[in-house]
């Protein structure tokens, strides 16, 4: 009955289209039950419950949540542009979608004897894998543009025309923070880059904190996430690009919003985690492998969800500042710290490029710390020794208020109560 | 078969192909199953409950077309230095060097962009 699996051309397509599909259901399943867990978990942080009526601990609400969608209306604003506005989602879907076909989720299925089989976990072994997934994710850009431009909406344009502003700014450092691993590996193949970390035996966040750090960073800010979801900053402009969007066309701009944070978090731990590798824990079963690969993607997620339940939104020319003026710099730094390693002896010295990889981070926390006090971000101690308010959150300007009658006993003491940081500024 | 990695491309190829037939039947189901009733209220832009005035496509702040500029530059530079970094322990010292030089030069233009100005918005 199979006799057409014989012929390997064959074989190999219909297990591509197999693998394909079958990844999508996982992505999409992943979409789905990303959003109650992320509404679950933010709920948790802020003392509320969450959505937990639809099935046992709200299993059911993502099911409820998509036939609701099924079942809206689908309508085009007179002012939009049709075509561009049906298009926009499509887009912003299948390129989120593509971008993941080249993550190797498991090990080889005859573990690491090098054998090959087309029923490898992986859709494809792209020998230029790391070039795909920056090329495609950059496409992204084209979704979000072309749906707030076709909406006809100033909101919608705004949103959108920031959106790629910020994603185009953070992409740089993206792909220069990546190019310190391409240098350690030696290749761009995803399945390599792994099996590089396995032979020189540490994972590459020991070799590049710093790019590490960048990545994350960056990352966020490209799959616009708070608390760099300008976007959609919603006191700003109402949803960004999604204003005009309703019904299915609006939660594909969610599906390929959440299955873009699904493949950064893949690439973050395969490229300085060790993918599917666990201290060689996987050797003899490479089931195993799939089940730390999804853990250690899971991780990353939380850490999305867990920054955005912390974090207040940025303000924009901070965003833009940060991502040019710090980011962009460091990036450049990092690639230099690295050559010179690498120079220097190749995979024996790994931790002088960790060690100074992870002083410039120490460093870089102080001077932004010290830089907020100085713009005045950040609580300051004024000459009476009182810490005061920044001038972004103060309702009168401190200058121009009457000089209150102070107590005695305000002479320069450096610890105040908490309570009187407020006393000389919410008196309007 | 006998090149894996040049077969990949029609692995991904195929999940392209994948990704559009799963959204254009999504969107055709749905349209088969959702009401269609448009009126001329509801297809209004919507600019917080007022009735729109003008067109949508108004002028907007000339900074976000000097990041575009910027983002070019720098990006042309990104497939430079990705390059190279594959490379690089098969380039030694030489290939260092370059490097080196490569990224200086980058640092003189974000410096000079810097001065400018053009990396503070507004």
């Amino acid at each position: 009955m199979f006799d057409f699996m014989n012929n390997p051309t064959v074989a190999l397509i219909v297990a591509t289209v197999v693998k394909g599909a079958l990844l999508i259901v996982i992505l999409l399943t992943a979409f789905a039950y990303m959003t109650l867990i992320e509404r679950r978990v933010v709920a948790k942080i802020q003392g509320r419950l969450g959505p937990n009526r639809a099935g046992p601990m709200g299993l059911f609400q993502p099911v409820a949540d998509a036939l609701k969608m099924m079942f809206k209306e689908q309508m085009i604003p007179s002012q939009a542009r049709a075509g561009i506005y049906v298009l926009a989602p499509v887009i912003s879907v299948v390129v989120a979608l593509c971008a993941f076909a080249v993550v190797p989720i498991g090990n080889n299925w005859s573990a690491n004897s090098g054998v090959h089989s087309i029923w490898d976990p992986f859709i494809g072994d792209i020998n230029v894998g790391l070039l795909w997934i920056l090329s495609i994710s950059s496409l992204s850009v084209y979704g979000i543009v072309l749906g707030g431009w076709s909406s006809g909406n100033r909101y919608s344009l705004l949103g959108a025309l920031r959106s790629a502003a910020q994603m185009v700014s953070y992409e740089t450092s993206l792909g220069l923070a990546l190019s310190g691993v391409l240098m350690w590996a030696g290749s761009l193949s995803m399945v390599t880059i792994v099996h590089r970390q396995l032979d020189m035996g540490i994972w590459y966040i020991c070799a590049q904190p710093l790019g590490f750090v960048i990545y994350i960073i960056a990352a966020v800010a490209e799959v616009n996430r708070a608390p760099f979801d300008l976007p959609e900053a919603e006191q700003e402009l109402t949803a960004g690009y999604l204003t005009e969007y309703a019904g299915l066309r609006w939660s594909l701009f969610q599906m390929a919003e959440y299955i873009n944070m699904i493949t950064v978090s893949a690439v973050a731990s395969t490229l300085f985690f060790g993918g599917w590798s666990l201290f060689g824990l996987t050797d003899g079963i490479p089931i195993l492998s799939i089940v730390i690969f999804m853990i250690k993607v899971a991780f990353f997620l939380f850490l999305f969800i867990w920054l955005r339940a912390t974090l207040p939104r940025i303000r924009y020319d901070r965003l833009m500042r940060f991502g040019w003026q710090v980011l962009l710099p460091l990036a450049a730094l990092n690639i230099v710290i690295t050559a010179c390693t690498v120079a220097l002896g190749g995979d024996r010295f790994w931790w002088i490029s960790g060690v100074a990889g992870l002083l410039v981070v120490v460093v870089m926390l102080f001077a932004i710390r010290r830089q907020g006090i100085l713009e005045g971000t950040h609580f300051s101690e004024v000459e009476t020794g009182k810490p005061v308010l920044p001038h972004s959150v103060r309702l009168v300007t401190y200058e121009q208020e009457p000089e209150l009658e102070q107590d005695e006993d305000s002479a320069p003491s450096v610890s105040q109560p908490p309570l009187a940081r407020n006393s000389n500024t919410v008196q309007v | 078969m006998s090149t894996p990695a040049n077969i990949g491309y029609l692995y991904a190829g195929i999940l392209v192909a994948a990704g559009f037939v799963f959204v254009i039947l999504a969107t055709t189901v749905s349209g088969l199953l959702s009401p269609h009733n448009p009126t001329k209220e509801k297809l209004q832009t919507y600019e917080s409950g007022e009735t729109p005035i003008g067109s949508a496509w108004v002028q907007y702040p000339l900074g976000f077309y000097i990041y575009a500029l910027l983002f070019v530059a720098f990006d042309v530079d990104i497939v430079f230095v990705i390059s190279w970094a594959v490379i690089f322990k098969q380039l030694s010292i030489f290939g260092f060097c370059e490097i080196v030089f490569f990224i200086v030069v980058l640092a003189i233009g974000l410096l000079y962009a810097w001065r400018k100005g053009v990396t503070r918005w507004i």
